[in-house]
């Protein structure tokens, strides 16, 4: 369900289609009726697109979502008191798919050191760690927080709602379960509006600006300082309006069906502490985290806090990829917010400098994010650490570099992503609404110009489809 | 009236039609753009006329033509006229740019091909190796020179794209406008070439001078389609009774290169023959002479072209072909007996072309 490509909108096209003439067919049915056949519909949908984007995804979600339910409602067969000890086994089953296809190629071939061939080139069914944990939070929620077991076609929708269902964001059963209880397919001008416009900014995110500076990242030099702070702060733009594009669109699709979802960035490049950048970046999978992790580790209230946050961003980064650089991502993270909530209450310090700050880690960590290969990561740390590397051998190697790659495109690209962060900021700033003023009609037709201008021939897949 | 205007209001989600209005506004000047203003392909299509015009007169003048095709670096490398005055070999340059592709560039040369005429094909190695398709120059060229059936429906059926792709592919994209922009604010000519690099002939050449960087080392694994594209194209010349060939262009080889490119040219042609005739030439692809280059390792000047032209020449007129055994001794003379890749398909082609200059 890659939503950048053609393809995907010509097929929720045809099945928009496909469903509204079965409306028309079935007008005369009672209203509770065409109720069911709207969320039949809306199923239906999800389970197409899924299937068109390849069968192993489509038979590992049905698998996991199924299992999920009819696990669930084994539990609740039993007496309150046992279900705790059966949880403990259903949460594993549920991430066991995610487990095998993501993990045991790292786990057996890299830790331990074994050899086997065939989990080398396991390809990761798309969307798997997302819906995977969605549907942990949802066990969760409802023996936690005793709530009734749904209509299956509730639950199910709730589990396939396809705008999210790929990359998130990661909804919880109180946000998401209600409305699809309500659902119905139902023309709102006033939905249609708001979404288009939440698509029109993810399109542009993600085929303007994540498109063209991919273009230019070139993680090739290990020794020039600058020509790795120039890839990571392309790879940090880049991944960001990737991530944040989806996610918007995912909001945009949503509503215009009649469904508000979770929006996922709240202009993380705006923040100024890593705890904030934390409350603005991934957010559902933030709040996954503190509510299934780090609160029922003992949370920040315990004297072992500072392990619970390290452990959280160490898995946090193990959840984005199987990789020894993920885990060191993870950690970074980890010791940054550590350091942060030591030393924040001692220096307190202006906007601008603690916005600075809080960008060079953000911006230093992409390094472990994106560069897989263990001893080029080690050499490029070094080379970061070392005052030699921002020589001014390296500054005329990384000028020329720039000359050699289209250096005026990438400064172009580079002024607006800069120009859209400052209308980020100036919307949190001014509005204290995320997005605001990139939501004005004006500069909206502005975007869609510009996308239609600018985005390359061909689009990139989206980086989280990865995950 | 006014409460089912009211009604009508409260029921047009206007924002979003507004959105949509302003991708189809936008996208409307962007095919106005390529159409008719984008000085790279006007020039293309200009060039591409006068190739035409000297296609005709060669085909009305004389019994049979030999048409030369590939991207620049055939442009560049093939003196028509000298072909003709000095060979009598009647002969249309019909080298255009590599960035749009393989399928566009054959497609366009293929409907001068008549029954005896020679093609003789000049693709660069990577044009044949990376994946083909839907290269948005090529998707810009053919619609203006109004054959949109080159990318939608060429006649060697390899990487057909649709309409919709071919649609969308009628826009600048982002490296292309701020090019432009660049070149606009800094004063700079919008493109290299002119319409006055080209000879009638269809040879071009430049008064720029670079220093150039060599050689372009490619992968010498074709592309599936490019194995698609050489099988199809000698299945539609037999039909047509069009003798057909291929020559390896010459890149700017350093001498401390020339060795290894060589061997991986060897191995590049050993596939190449399995499909399409190859020419003999000694070179094997590898110029050690960088005088001989104007602004590109491609790219010949007028001396380095005579020497091309001169050795095409002789091996046309004597059909001069490499024999699978050749080009085998060609590896073990004097060079390391490293084990040939030929036959291997590239399924996932590592290496790039570079970017044309515009």
């Amino acid at each position: 369900m890659n939503f950048a490509e053609a393809r995907f909108w010509a097929l929720l096209l045809l099945g928009l289609l496909v469903i509204l003439s079965l409306r028309a067919l079935f007008r005369n049915l009672p209203a509770f009726k065409r109720g069911l056949l709207d969320k039949l519909a809306l199923f239906g949908l999800g389970l197409f697109l899924l299937l068109c984007v390849s069968r192993v995804t489509f038979i590992i979600f049905l698998t996991v979502a199924v299992g999920s339910f009819f696990g669930l409602q084994w539990v609740l067969r039993h007496q309150e008191h046992q279900r705790k000890r059966y949880l403990y086994v259903l949460i594993p089953l549920q991430l066991l798919p995610l487990a095998f296809y993501k993990y045991s190629n790292f786990v057996v071939n890299q830790v331990l050191g074994f050899d086997v061939p065939g989990l080398h080139n396991l390809l990761i069914p798309v969307g798997i760690s997302f819906y995977s944990f969605q549907k942990v939070a949802f066990v969760v929620d409802t023996l936690v927080f005793r709530q009734p077991l749904p209509r299956f076609l509730d639950y199910l929708n709730f589990a396939g709602f396809f705008p999210q269902i790929v990359a998130g964001p990661i909804e919880r059963r109180k946000d998401l379960l209600p409305q699809m209880e309500q659902f119905r397919f139902r023309w709102s001008a006033a939905n249609l509006n708001e979404g288009a416009g939440w698509i029109a900014l993810g399109m542009f995110f993600k085929m303007c600006l994540a498109d063209n500076l991919s273009v230019f990242f070139d993680g090739s030099s290990a020794a020039n300082a600058y020509l790795i702070w120039l890839n990571n702060g392309l790879f940090g733009l880049r991944i960001y309006y990737d991530f944040a594009g989806y996610s918007l669109i995912a909001v945009g699709l949503a509503r215009c069906l009649g469904v508000k979802l979770t929006l996922n960035f709240l202009s993380p490049y705006c923040a100024t502490s890593m705890g904030e950048f934390w409350r603005r970046w991934h957010i559902t999978l933030s709040q996954w985290f503190r509510d299934y992790l780090y609160i029922p580790l003992g949370g920040g209230r315990v004297r072992w806090w500072a392990f619970n946050l390290a452990l959280v961003f160490v898995v946090s980064g193990v959840w984005h990829g199987a990789g020894w650089n993920f885990v060191l991502w993870g950690a970074i993270h980890g010791l940054a917010l550590i350091v942060n909530r030591l030393l924040g209450g001692a220096f307190n310090l202006p906007a601008f400098p603690a916005w600075l700050l809080t960008m060079l880690t953000s911006f230093g960590a992409w390094l472990s994010f994106y560069e897989t290969h263990t001893h080029i990561l080690v050499l490029k740390m070094k080379a970061l650490f070392t005052p030699q590397a921002y020589g001014a051998a390296a500054w005329r190697e990384a000028v020329g570099h720039c000359h050699t790659t289209n250096g005026f495109v990438m400064a172009c690209f580079l002024a607006l992503a800069g120009m859209i962060l400052l209308l980020e900021w100036l919307s949190i700033a001014r509005r204290d609404t995320p997005f605001y003023f990139l939501q004005r009609p004006k500069v909206q037709v502005i975007l869609v110009a510009l996308t239609v201008l600018l985005a390359p021939e061909k689009n990139n897949g989206f980086i989280y489809f990865a995950f | 009236m006014d409460s089912s205007i009211s009604h009508f209001k409260a029921w047009l989600p206007a924002r979003a039609v507004g959105l949509l209005a302003a991708v189809a506004v936008t996208w409307g000047l962007c095919v106005l753009f390529s159409l008719q203003l984008n000085p790279y392909i006007h020039l293309y299509v200009q060039g591409a006329a006068l190739k035409d015009q000297w296609a005709d007169k060669m085909a009305g003048e004389h019994r049979a033509k030999i048409l030369i095709y590939g991207g620049s670096s055939c442009a560049f490398s093939i003196d028509g006229e000298r072909m003709l005055n000095r060979y009598n070999l009647p002969t249309v340059n019909y080298g255009l740019a590599a960035g749009f592709g393989p399928v566009v560039l054959t497609e366009c040369v293929l409907r001068q091909c008549r029954p005896g005429d020679t093609l003789i094909v000049a693709l660069e190695p990577e044009l044949l190796i990376k994946p083909m398709g839907g290269e948005t120059d090529g998707i810009q060229f053919s619609f203006a020179m109004h054959h949109p059936e080159w990318v939608t429906r060429p006649v060697l059926a390899v990487a057909p794209i649709s309409w919709f792709a071919a649609l969308t592919g009628l826009r600048p994209g982002g490296a292309v406008t701020f090019t432009y922009l660049g070149k606009f604010m800094s004063g700079q000519p919008m493109t290299r070439y002119h319409l006055t690099d080209f000879h009638p002939s269809g040879w071009q050449q430049t008064p720029v001078r670079l220093k150039v960087v060599g050689p372009m080392e490619h992968d010498p694994l074709l592309s599936t389609n490019a194995c698609k594209l050489l099988r199809n194209l000698r299945a539609w010349c037999d039909r047509q009774h069009v003798r057909l060939a291929y020559s390896l262009p010459w890149s700017y080889t350093p001498p401390e290169k020339e060795h290894d490119f060589k061997l991986s040219n060897v191995d590049f042609l050993l596939q190449i023959n399995q499909f399409v005739p190859v020419l003999k030439d000694p070179y094997l692809g590898a110029n050690t002479n960088s005088d001989l280059y104007a602004d590109t390792p491609w790219h010949l000047t007028p001396a380095g072209s005579m020497i091309r032209t001169d050795g095409l020449a002789e091996a046309i007129q004597n059909w001069e072909l490499w024999t699978p055994a050749e080009l085998g001794a060609q590896k073990s003379t004097g060079m390391p007996s490293e084990p040939g890749q030929s036959g291997r398909v590239n399924e996932n082609p590592v290496m790039s072309p570079p970017a044309p200059p515009r």
